[in-house]
């Protein structure tokens, strides 16, 4: 169980990653591709909202990696 | 003895749960009445950007809702519980009351949007304070062996909220005609709520703290900080993000999806009349209901995890059948019209602003063999459109009733995911710091990963609008709910205990 523990928390981390640089690339694209108006709106506020959470979730992956939910 | 203690959780619950109820209510009737609101509110140039609007700003609501948390969680942990939910109460109604006065854009341009926004964010800051603080009054209340069963009744309070809200709209919009409703009428369900409120503060003015919370007051043991106890130590921290990633993210998608993006689905997708969406709606709320309960009462005698879990699984593997089923009921092109029924009604009238020139109503209904019927009302000012056209798909009773199963099933999902979480929430944190503590994960999985269901959905949807296939894949929105509850589902099942009946 201690190894599930391990292996995920890597897990959650690099999924925070991804989703961070997965957010962060479509709001760059479709901003700079000249997007309708609510783009604009729409992106920063996502990025806002969700990177504290994404970082939130790394922390997560971060204890169980350490094994602090055995 | 025993009766008498029963008769006092009873009368918690009902005080509790009748403010509660009356919050999700004012919460609510600005998502039911979004496609008027981008009406009133902005700018009509596009109307896909208008209710994109109306969304963000329905969701900003719910994004403000983990600082209602922090502030209101904070306050409930130093003052108290009572005190604390009387405060939110008091902002929620102010402030939905606010929206039922607002002009419209055509009045005072972009003013308008900007007060609906500042209104919303206060009654989300409201509501992020009130559920927590309702949650543990009722759980601090309860023998520990019933807390699932107790608490469930405040749990049914969302649900029922938006029915409320549902029937006062239905109620308004049938009473006054659809043309008064869309022009003045959606006032009234903002209105009313300073009754709603009104009562709801009498009768939670006669109640008392919470004996916990009392204790530990008396004992002079409350916290000073909770903010800094809750998120500061690392063993309530890491219990704060197992809350959140192996529980409440999952419940919000599937509570959100299963109450207000189906809603907006058959509204907006299926093209089903409003009218018939609202029936529709009210009809499997009522009916699942009762399910908060028996799954409350369920994780009182099981334990809560399994049965939160099995809700996420369920919407992980059945919302795409469930809304393939739904997108197919109102598909025109898998019926055949019967064109002996094809009718078209004209109405002339004069005109309500200058009464020497007349209106045209014209109302075409095209009937299909299943017995669906699509109704288009159109207005003409002397042979010129004036205004757009209202269209709407009337499901024959199979294809309501058959809608009405789908949706049900999606609620009771919602009541398995929903019904045991404030128990399982309470028990994780001790009392000094519930309020703030549980709180926060409550309302970032509600208010973030749920409130912003409709807003990501309807962008994952715009998204899948391609050159090949011009008019988007209508399940491309499912994508999101179901990857975050299938995330929660494996966070949830390897890393929460089965724990209940713990104090």
């Amino acid at each position: 169980m201690n190894a599930i523990y391990k292996v995920l928390g890597v897990v959650w981390i690099l999924l925070s990653v991804m989703t961070a640089y997965y957010i962060f690339s479509t709001a760059i694209s479709e901003i700079s591709a000249g997007a309708p108006a609510d783009a604009s709106i729409f992106w920063p506020i996502i990025i806002l909202i969700f990177l504290p959470i994404l970082f939130g979730f790394a922390l997560f992956g971060y204890y169980s990696l350490r094994e602090e939910y055995k | 003895m025993a009766k008498e203690k029963q008769t006092g959780i009873w009368t918690v619950i009902t005080s509790s749960s009748v403010g509660t109820l009356i919050e999700w209510y004012d919460f609510y009737i600005f998502g039911s009445l979004a496609t008027i609101l981008s009406v009133q509110f902005f700018p009509q140039d596009n109307p896909t950007i208008a209710f994109l609007n109306t969304l963000l700003t329905f969701a900003a609501g719910f994004i403000v809702r983990p600082f209602g948390a922090l502030v209101f969680g904070r306050l409930g942990d130093i003052v108290g519980r009572k005190y604390t939910f009387l405060v939110t109460l008091i902002l929620m109604g102010g402030s939905t009351f606010l929206i039922g006065l607002i002009p419209s854009y055509e009045t005072i341009g972009y003013a308008a949007p900007l007060l609906v926004l500042l209104m919303r964010l206060v009654q989300g800051l409201a509501l992020g304070g009130e559920y927590g603080g309702a949650a543990t009054y009722v759980a601090e209340h309860s023998p520990s062996n019933r807390r699932g069963f107790y608490t469930s009744w405040i749990q049914t309070t969302a649900t029922l909220g938006l029915f409320v809200s549902l029937v006062v709209i239905l109620l308004t919009r049938t009473t006054m005609g659809e043309e008064a409703f869309r022009d003045w009428g959606w006032r009234v369900p903002f209105l009313l709520s300073s009754i709603l409120v009104g009562v709801s503060i009498f009768i939670r003015l006669k109640m008392h703290e919470s004996p916990a919370f009392a204790k530990l007051k008396k004992e002079g043991k409350t916290s000073t900080n909770p903010l800094k106890e809750s998120f500061g130590k690392k063993e309530n921290l890491k219990m704060v993000l197992l809350a959140l990633f192996g529980a409440a993210m999952g419940q919000g998608v599937i509570w959100y999806t299963g109450q207000f993006y189906a809603m907006s689905f058959i509204q907006k997708t299926c093209n089903i009349d409003h009218v018939q969406v609202n029936y529709i709606i009210v009809f499997a709320l009522l009916l699942g209901t009762p399910f908060f309960v028996l799954f409350g009462w369920l994780s009182d005698k099981i334990g809560r995890k399994w049965i939160m879990l099995s809700g996420m699984l369920l919407g992980v593997l059945f919302y795409r059948p469930i809304y393939t089923a739904m997108y197919n009921l109102a598909d025109l092109e898998k019926k055949t019209e019967v064109t002996s029924l094809h009718n078209i009604e004209r109405e002339v009238v004069a005109w309500e602003e200058d009464p020497a020139k007349q209106i045209t109503t014209i109302t075409t209904a095209r009937t299909y063999s299943d017995s669906t019927v699509v109704k288009e009302v159109r207005r003409e000012l002397e042979g010129k459109p004036l205004g757009e056209a209202v269209k709407g798909t009337v499901l024959s009773d199979a294809g309501f009733w058959m809608m009405v199963l789908l949706i049900f099933i999606q609620v009771v999902f919602v009541t398995m995911v929903y019904g045991p979480i404030a128990a399982f929430l309470v028990e994780l944190f001790p009392t000094r710091i519930r309020y703030t503590s549980m709180s926060l994960p409550y309302h970032i999985g509600n208010g973030i990963f749920g409130g912003l269901t409709p807003a990501i959905a309807t962008r994952f949807f715009e998204e899948s609008k391609t050159a090949a296939n011009p008019s988007g894949d209508p399940l491309a929105g499912l994508t999101y709910v179901i990857i975050v509850a299938a995330v929660c589902f494996v966070i949830g099942a390897i890393y929460l205990k089965n724990s209940y009946n713990s104090e």
